[in-house]
């Protein structure tokens, strides 16, 4: 080898190997943990998080007003979703979803949070879900990203299964489609025109081309989850709808998120848009932090933690229960966890 | 200053060109770094984000590229976790919701000053090193220092490049870095080293990879009275470029999903689910053109191999910017135009003055259409400085979509003039190398023949 290319060689070997290093950092060792912990004491709240590296936190303290969140969350992944998906885009805007990817990618998001107990169930999951928790579905959540429900559960009447599920104390969320508006029955799609009624007492659907919001629900849940999703496709207006929440982003009264009591239970709709890691990560910090038409913010703390651990003390006084969510990331949220 | 002090500077620049030289690039990229289209470099931070939770590149959404790139920012990840104090490394600016348009990649979550700046050191190295490559490629061509430090500025202080790295923060450089150094190594016998450095190149943004056949044929034709050494060369550079990339891709296959490492195939492409027809078209169009563009790279590949010339390195340069450039006939974004520039750079120095019309053109036309939506690239010293507010920004940029005939606003005549201007570089400099390679050997072969009669 000459001396005029050792130098090559050299930087040559340098490169690959800096690059053989970045792909031992981001698959083999991870330099990075993270910790968070929570305890109540009498109208107290004493936590601690730690970083290995520099990042934000965020705690949030909510007062649960006596309703129970949702502690188990079943995502259907509907196998006949590309089958009628073109006939329901005819008739109404929906947005399309891959639904076994985007369905595992809640899971995981919901999972860096720590709320593990999510399932992925298919048609038939579905129905039996339903059938075995129709009598007592408080605590679970049933989250739908499809835009047609099997007619066994739903066909648009009020006495369908789903409703009753709900009715009972069962927390649906919704996104990507205008609630209920179609159902298949023997592999043939049908359309529901009274959908929205059904499901809030009114039309209240955006359901038009208002597509992204340009302001912020001032309530303070945008900053304290640090909300991203701004899409207001098939969101809901609440105005007169009681026993409501609306939180995010809103544009003519639509909100990127909305929780709605229905009979025991409750509706929560993810407004939708063409990006979808926003909405992914709002989907996880609402579930994961236990939110319901009914939370209320009773205190935040925001602060950095640099290559080691904080810790703090919050005074509070609650009416219902108190429980503490506390994420670190801010914006690009790593590690959630959620107390009570 | 003083005049004294002005002398010594002078007379320190014209001792040390290419320091000089350094630090004027290094200054303008240190000034550019926070100016920048947040939509990439927000998902540079999702990336990051993902590696941090444990996810590696594809396990989350995010990442849709192949990995190289992912890995540098896994390394970047790893220096900002274990030294640096960057806090949040964005986050959502409720004044710049108006102009969040994700069809014209525009959003309103804004990256950090500190996060931009250590993210952009890394691809200004990169620069650095793809300049310092140049130089050493055509002092060794040309054996004149001055050419060679003519080149190194020429590549280092290239807005196309700025626009690339500084701009976009697109790794783009990455790969064109690895394509020279592969030439390099090629020059040099190494070609082990000449074969992982191609993966790398092929395996950051897939444009070398149409310059496959026609590098082959020159590592044949470079030894062609030495069979034994044309194979053993060709075996070690397989081994390398396979090693090479069984290294880049070794998670994904033990994770069992490499096709996401491919995804920007098909969604650059427009086959994807119900696409509009017309992108179904532009995607036919572009594959049709890709086609066409490998049958040529083989066609100058049998060239190299049969007709060999007396300056067969020449021959071979001539031909990867013809291969490069016949790509770039289907309009790309300014960051592609990375790969192409070192090889015009080259022309320039080593060939003919006249291209660097090109090089102007490609500069200005690409500089400008990436910073054609300028209102936009300032929200980070908005959003994080008291320079100005996130409103003025947003004004200016709706002053410049405000519709001035029919559907047509300001924005998209500047873009368009721009793109032109652009493009024009890019059939420019195909017309000079149709015009003084190809029909000038016509000409001369037909002369030589009717000589000959």
């Amino acid at each position: 080898m000459d001396k005029k290319t050792v130098p090559l060689v050299v930087l040559a070997a340098v490169l690959c190997t800096t690059l053989i290093v970045g792909e031992v950092f981001t698959y083999a060792i991870n330099t990075h943990s993270f910790s968070i912990n929570a305890v109540f004491s009498t109208d107290t709240l004493d936590y601690s998080v730690s970083s290995s590296g520099s990042d934000t936190y965020s705690v949030v303290l909510l007062d649960d007003n006596g309703v129970q969140s949702t502690k188990e969350l079943f995502i259907y992944v509907d196998e006949n979703y590309n089958d009628h998906y073109k006939d329901a885009l005819k008739k109404r805007n929906v947005r399309y979803v891959e639904q076994q990817y985007y369905s595992e990618q809640i899971k995981k998001s919901l999972s860096l949070r720590g709320f593990d107990n999510v399932q992925l169930i298919d048609s038939k999951g579905l129905k039996g879900f339903i059938n075995d928790t129709v009598a007592d579905p408080s605590g679970k959540g049933l989250f739908i990203t499809t835009y047609a429900l099997p007619s066994e559960i739903y066909s648009g009447h009020p006495d369908d299964d789903l409703l009753k599920w709900i009715d009972n104390g069962g927390n649906l969320y919704w996104s990507s489609s205008e609630i209920g508006r179609f159902y298949t029955d023997s592999n043939v799609l049908y359309e529901v025109t009274d959908n929205q009624t059904l499901f809030f007492g009114r039309e209240c659907v955006n359901t038009g081309k208002l597509s992204h919001a340009t302001s912020v629900v001032e309530n303070g849940f945008k900053d304290a989850f640090t909300l991203l999703n701004s899409g207001l496709e098939f969101a809901i207006d609440i105005h007169d709808l009681t026993d409501s929440l609306s939180l995010g982003y809103c544009d003519d009264g639509y909100s990127s998120i909305s929780f709605v009591k229905h009979g025991n239970g409750m509706i929560c709709i993810i407004g939708s848009m063409l990006e979808i890691i926003p909405q992914l990560d709002d989907t996880a910090q609402i579930i994961a932090s236990g939110l319901t038409y009914a939370s209320e913010i009773v205190s935040t703390v925001k602060g950095d933690v640099v290559r080691g651990a904080t810790s703090g003390s919050i005074d509070y006084t609650a009416s219902g229960n108190a429980l503490a969510y506390i994420y670190i990331g801010g914006t690009y949220t790593v590690y959630g966890r959620c107390f009570q | 200053m003083t005049n004294g002090a002005l002398l010594k500077v002078k007379q320190t620049i014209c001792d040390h060109p290419l320091i000089a030289i350094i630090v004027i690039g290094v200054i303008i990229r240190l000034l550019m770094m926070p100016v920048t289209l947040v939509y990439d470099s927000n998902y540079w931070a999702i990336v990051i984000r993902n590696m941090e939770t444990g996810n590696g590149l594809y396990k989350l959404e995010g990442y849709y590229y192949t990995p190289v790139w992912g890995y540098l920012l896994g390394l970047i990840s790893a220096f900002q976790s274990a030294f640096l104090s960057l806090g949040e490394m964005g986050i959502r600016s409720v004044e710049a919701l108006p102009v969040e348009l994700p069809t014209m990649y525009l959003t309103a979550t804004v990256t950090s000053v500190s996060f931009l700046y250590s993210i952009k050191i890394p691809l200004l190295i990169v620069d650095l090193i793809l300049s310092y490559l140049m130089y050493t490629l055509i002092k060794e061509v040309t054996e004149d220092e001055r050419k060679a430090v003519i080149g190194f500025g020429l590549t280092f202080i290239c807005p196309s490049m700025l626009a690339a790295t500084m701009g976009v923060a697109m790794p783009d450089g990455i790969s064109a870095l690895f394509l020279i150094l592969t030439i390099l190594l090629i020059r040099h016998d190494q070609p082990f080293f000449a074969g992982m450095c191609y993966s790398i190149s092929v395996l950051n943004k897939f444009f070398p990879a149409f310059l496959f056949f026609v590098i082959v044929a020159y590592m044949i034709s470079k030894n062609m009275d030495d069979r034994k050494r044309i194979r053993n060369n060709l075996i070690l550079a397989t081994a390398g470029g396979l090693l090479m990339s069984l290294i880049i891709f070794l998670p994904q296959l033990l994770d069992g999903d490499i096709s996401r490492c491919f995804q920007f195939l098909s969604d650059r492409s427009g086959f994807g689910s119900g696409e509009p027809l017309l992108e179904s078209l532009t995607g036919y169009g572009r594959l049709l053109l890709y086609s066409l563009v490998i049958i040529a790279s083989l066609w100058m590949s049998y060239d190299l191999i049969k007709n060999r010339s007396d300056d067969q390195f020449h021959k071979f340069m001539i031909y990867c910017l013809t291969v490069i450039g016949l790509c770039f006939l289907y309009p790309p974004a300014t960051q592609y135009l990375v790969v192409m520039v070192p090889f015009i750079v080259y022309f320039i120095v080593c060939e003919s003055g006249k291209f660097f019309k090109c090089w102007l053109l490609l500069s200005t036309g690409g500089f400008f259409m990436t910073y054609a939506s300028t209102g936009t690239t300032l929200f980070p010293l908005a959003v994080y400085t008291d320079m100005f507010s996130v409103t003025d920004v947003v004004n200016f940029f709706n002053m410049t979509v405000t519709e001035i005939i029919g559907p047509i606003n300001g924005f998209m005549i500047f873009y368009f003039i721009t793109a032109v201007i652009q493009y024009s570089g890019i059939v420019l400099t195909l017309w000079y190398i149709y015009n003084d390679q190809f029909r000038k050997n016509n000409n001369e072969q037909s002369s030589s023949t009717e000589s000959n009669d």
